[in-house]
């Protein structure tokens, strides 16, 4: 199924992907010596501070980072070949922003709707920041997808992106200024959202929301193999594309919706790990493709979090910080190299 | 059993040809003739079911060819020359086993008997050279019998071809031509190919199909017919 150098990078992967874990629980703001990071982990740490910031701090950050970094590098690679083009990802054409718009909505909309009883339980917990979030995603992917249609140069697609982008901030600004007190507060809070500030109640619904995600694509595997190679032609070989569409769809905004909604924008590591991934393993095969980008997303993300926490000095940045400064100029690479395909 | 019952194809509100009748059998290698721009594309996107046909209907054994669903339609007909082939790093064996995605698994992984057709299908275009090469590096000509073999993989009853031989040396204009001809004799399937190459098709097609530069539509089932309809 793999080639052996495939396989190899793989287990390389694999590796990588350990050390980020392992990275993340020892490496942060506070310095823990590593000896006593262990016994906090094996149960038996006796300092309750530095527990607290081993045991629910860096621990759900770190599994949160993974799975964030595994779901926004899929979703980037669904959409670079649904949109045929190299410079799509979920934070560039607005996605992180129409989770945005889904949670402000719900949390600031009191005034259109409001939920009471068991729904009201249900809508005001993570489960309903995440539905909202991958609804909000969703519809800015179907207002984008709607739009590419009639675009025929691949950086136009970046321009609408930014545009629908901003709109949707104003949007949100708007909301915000007409807010009640206490549902701006809650709102305002909501954007704090981090890896850092993750719980683990959050990391839970995050890894079943993306798990679900997940499922959907490798599902879609096999249609975006076709899907490389136009629509037209996707539909000849008996792949149903309208229907391969639609769970692209959801399955994107499920995974870059939900993790905006924990973990705050991430930039770019939607768009440039699956570049990693094809100049890495060279091949246009969509199942090693898969595999490739939850494993090596999860690595990246993982590592931009350590370096974010900025070990041995007291400060710490937003992870968007440090994928945005290796982010942007990649994209930039990307567009001066004009790959004629994905 | 390929049947074409007064159809009219074009774009949006214009419309290219009108009045197209046709039955053709199982077994017939038919060389689509007519100038650049008269509707040759159209009429063959048309009848692959990519478009629907502004009147009339197209019938394949019977079955009108825009009720097949997306799946039975991909087992029933191939088409070559709509998609394209520039997608990077895809090796050109991956490329024309994506004619048999019907049988591949979720994993993109075929059964040994179909995968062994593939490989046979290569290697009767003179491909199986560069299987393992990215179809990005290999040159026009090649990536155009690519592009063929994809379409022969998928091996189904009727094949449509738009201009296959286009970017072909001589060489293989002849090998293509004789492999198609070969095909719908052995295979008995219906291949439908718009060509420039007129020698060519009058020595390997078994019928044509010619329209004439205001836009008429005959079948013509000897060369010399062809000959005058064209002025050639």
């Amino acid at each position: 199924m793999f080639s052996s150098r495939h396989i190899l990078l793989f287990v390389v992967l694999a590796v990588l992907l350990c050390a980020a874990f392992v990275a993340q629980l020892f490496l942060g703001s506070v310095s823990v010596p590593a000896a006593e990071v262990f016994t906090i982990l094996l149960g038996k740490g006796k300092d309750e501070i530095l527990s607290r910031i081993i045991l629910e701090n860096r621990l759900p950050g770190a599994v949160g980072a993974l799975i964030a970094g595994s779901a926004l590098a899929l979703s980037g690679l669904m959409m670079q070949i649904l949109f045929r083009n190299p410079v799509a990802g979920p934070y560039v054409l607005g996605m992180s922003a129409g989770a945005n718009l889904g949670v402000a909505l719900l949390l600031m909309g009191s005034s259109f709707f409001s939920f009471s009883g068991i729904l009201s339980k249900f809508f005001y917990s993570e489960w309903g920041i995440a539905l909202a979030a991958a609804i909000g995603s969703s519809a800015v992917f179907l207002l984008v997808l709607l739009v590419a249609k009639r675009i025929t140069q691949s950086v136009s697609l970046l321009i609408v992106g930014l545009m629908l982008g901003s709109a949707i901030s104003a949007v949100v600004e708007l909301l915000q200024t007409f807010a009640g007190k206490d549902e701006l507060k809650q709102f305002v809070l909501w954007t704090f959202a981090s890896f850092r500030h993750l719980t683990p109640q959050q990391v839970w619904v995050m890894a079943i929301c993306c798990g679900f995600g997940f499922a959907l694509s490798i599902k879609m595997m096999k249609p975006l193999q076709a899907l490389q190679g136009g629509e037209n032609f996707a539909q000849t070989v008996g792949i149903d594309t309208r229907r391969a569409k639609q769970t692209i769809i959801i399955a994107t905004g499920i995974l870059a919706g939900t993790v905006t909604a924990f973990c705050g924008p991430v930039a770019f590591i939607g768009l440039a790990v699956p570049h990693l991934c094809r100049m890495i393993f060279k091949t246009a095969n969509t199942v090693t493709l898969t595999f490739a980008c939850v494993l090596l997303g999860a690595v990246v993300c993982g590592f931009c979090n350590v370096a974010a926490s900025m070990p041995g000095s007291e400060y710490a940045l937003p992870v968007n910080v440090i994928t945005s400064i290796l982010g942007a100029p990649f994209v930039v690479y990307i567009i001066i190299k004009q790959p004629k395909t994905v | 059993m390929l049947q074409l019952k007064n159809i009219q194809v074009g774009y949006g509100k214009k419309t290219l040809l009108q009045n197209i009748h046709a039955n053709i059998a199982a077994g017939n290698f038919v060389g689509v003739l007519g100038i650049n721009g008269i509707g040759k594309s159209t009429l063959l996107k048309t009848i692959a079911g990519l478009i629907h046909a502004q009147s009339g209907s197209v019938m394949l054994n019977e079955k009108a060819v825009q009720q097949i669903s997306i799946t039975d339609k991909s087992a029933l007909i191939s088409v070559a020359g709509t998609e394209r082939a520039e997608i990077l790093y895809m090796t050109v064996r991956e490329f024309v086993a994506m004619g048999k995605m019907r049988f591949s698994n979720s994993f993109n992984i075929l059964p040994i008997e179909h995968f062994n057709h593939v490989e046979q299908v290569m290697q009767a275009l003179q491909l199986a050279h560069l299987a393992s090469k990215y179809i990005g590096e290999i040159s026009d000509g090649e990536k155009q019998k690519a592009v063929i073999a994809r379409a022969v993989a998928q091996d189904t009853p009727l094949m449509i071809l738009d201009e296959p031989t286009a970017f072909l040396d001589f060489r293989n204009k002849r090998i293509v031509f004789e492999y198609l001809a070969s095909l719908a004799k052995t295979k008995q399937k219906i291949i439908l190919a718009s060509t420039h190459d007129l020698e060519l098709s009058f020595e390997h097609c078994s019928n044509w199909w010619v329209i004439d530069e205001s836009r008429n539509f005959a079948v013509c089932n000897d060369a010399q017919e062809v000959k005058e309809i064209l002025k050639y």
